[in-house]
This record gives C-alpha cells, structure tokens and sequence, in this order.
C-alpha cells in the first residue's frame, strides 16, 4: 500500500497529524479532528467532557481493588469427637503480592453434630498460620455453635456457618489459613462431623490492595 | 447401614478421636481414647444396624403394648390426643 500527501483544499486527515506510537484521533468538535497523544503504560481511556477531545487518559485506582482471588473447597468428612482444637480441613493458602494488602476471608462451613442430650456445643478458631485471628472459643468459653432444645434426649444439629473476616498478614510470603474447632465436652456420644456426607465447606481469600 | 460417625460413637460414646474421612485410617485416637482395631470397626457397623433394628422392635412392642393398655379401658390414641397428651 503507498500513502501520499493530499492537496491543501482536500478534505482528508493527514498522516502528520499523529506524532508518535499509540497517539489517537479524536474529534474536538464537529468535523474538528485532533490529535489525543498516548497515555502511559497501563493507563485507560475514559470519556471526560472537561478535554478539548472528549477523552482523556486517567490510572486505576490503587486501592480498594481486588488483586487475587483463592478459593478452596472440601468434602473430606471429617469427624470430631474431641476437646483438643483440631483441623476441620477448610483451608486455603495465598500469597500476598503486598504487604500492605488486606485478606478478606469468606468461609461456609458446613458441618453435623449430634449428641444424646438436650444440647450440642463447639467453639473455633480461625487461624493465619499457628496464629488465631479469630477466637471463637475465648476465655469466657463462648462458643461458636450453641443449641440447647430443653428436655430432648437427643439432638442433631446441620447447618452451613459463615465466617467472614479482614485480615492484614503484613507479609508477601505465602500464609495458610484454616479453621479448627472443638467440642465443648465429649460427654453424651457428642459429636461434630464437618463436610458432613461429603457436603462442601468452602474458604475463599481475597487479596485488596492498599 | 450405619454410617462410621454413629459406629464411633457406639464403638467409644466418650469420644477421643478425630476421622479424616469415613475409614479406620483415618482414625485418630487421643491419649485418654482406648483405640480399637480395624476389624472391631467394620463389625461395628452390623452391630449398631443390628441396635437400630432392636430400637425399632422395641419401639413398635411397646406402642402396641400401650394400645392394649388403652383399649383395656375403652381409649384410643385420639382420646388421648384430645386430652392434650399423646404427642402431635
């Protein structure tokens, strides 16, 4: 293909009308064309009535945005009968690409528990690494799951327990977290089974900029 | 058939153990938990399908053990139920 210059009285763009690489034609008005000169790397192109072109270059925010995303999901029942904080196999792993950036966590956990009483009980906790970050147990001994029917000889309890939780780990290595929990007392065939039948529990990490 | 968290439960109703799935290998006894072995597990299973099936038994021989008892003095259940008693 060959380009050429037009003649004056032609009506046609000319080719010296854009200076460098990634450089734009716009319009500044009716039949007006201009130049609207590239933005930098990374940059988007938004429409701005305040630009002679009606466009301008403008940057992301930085902050507030989601930067990565991880999700995890079990169905490994698994079952405990037990005092002593164990895993429940809900956990996730990501690795911050900031230390400033803040984790928000979104877990269901689905779970069973059941007892030859009027009621069930259990306590958590949600850790980043051997950390707890969330105490669901506490000196006071208040616990996660609660229920107490009144005069029941036995009880059973399902249920899919959300936590959410905005953690700021201060690191760009990569963190594990994870949920244990325990019973309150084993007494009475007491037990919880978490993924219960193979149900899914689910952890999602959500890495948000500075 | 029984599932392995009633077995466990009928197998150590004080519990002291973590499952990791639904089989003996997955089974974590703690200290104070006197451990069991893999074939007293699978045997559990008829075991406690074998106690439900009794409970059932003995369930239904005493509903109808009370009906006579009713029938006797010339009540049913609805009697019963229109008393308030005798459940929903």
């Amino acid at each position: 293909m060959s380009t050429g210059r037009l003649g004056a009285g032609d009506t046609a763009i000319q080719p010296t009308i854009v200076d460098a690489k990634g450089d734009l034609i716009a319009a500044t008005a009716a039949d007006t064309p201009a130049r609207l000169a590239v933005g930098t790397n990374g940059q988007y192109l938004k429409a701005d009535s305040t630009a002679s072109t009606g466009l301008s270059w403008d940057t992301l925010p930085s902050s507030g945005k989601v930067l990565q995303v991880v999700s995890s999901t079990t169905t490994t029942q698994t079952n405990i009968a037990s005092t002593s904080m164990t895993d429940t196999g809900i956990t996730a792993t990501i690795t911050p690409t900031a230390a400033t950036s803040k984790i928000l966590m979104i877990v269901s956990a689905n779970f069973y528990m059941n007892r030859g009483s009027a009621s069930v009980a259990a306590m958590a906790l949600l850790l980043r690494g051997a950390t707890t970050i969330a105490d669901f147990e506490g000196a006071n001994s208040a616990e996660w799951i609660y229920v107490n029917s009144g005069g029941a000889t036995n009880m059973e309890y399902v249920g899919n327990y959300a936590i959410n939780y905005l953690d700021s780990p201060n690191t760009t290595s990569s963190t594990t977290y994870k949920l244990q929990a325990r019973l309150g007392s084993t007494a009475n065939s007491q037990t919880i089974n978490f993924q219960f039948g193979s149900a899914p529990s689910t952890i999602t990490l959500l890495e948000i900029g500075a | 058939m029984a599932k392995s968290h009633q077995v466990l439960a009928f197998l150590r109703p004080n519990g002291g153990y973590v499952q990791v799935g639904q089989t003996y290998e997955g089974i974590t006894f703690e200290e104070q938990c006197e451990p069991f072995t893999k074939a007293e597990y699978e045997a559990a299973f008829d075991l406690v399908d074998a106690a439900k099936a009794q409970a059932e038994t003995d369930k239904a021989a005493a509903k109808a053990t009370a009906e006579a008892k009713l029938a006797a003095l010339g009540l049913t259940a609805d009697d019963l139920k229109a008393l308030g008693l005798g459940g929903n």
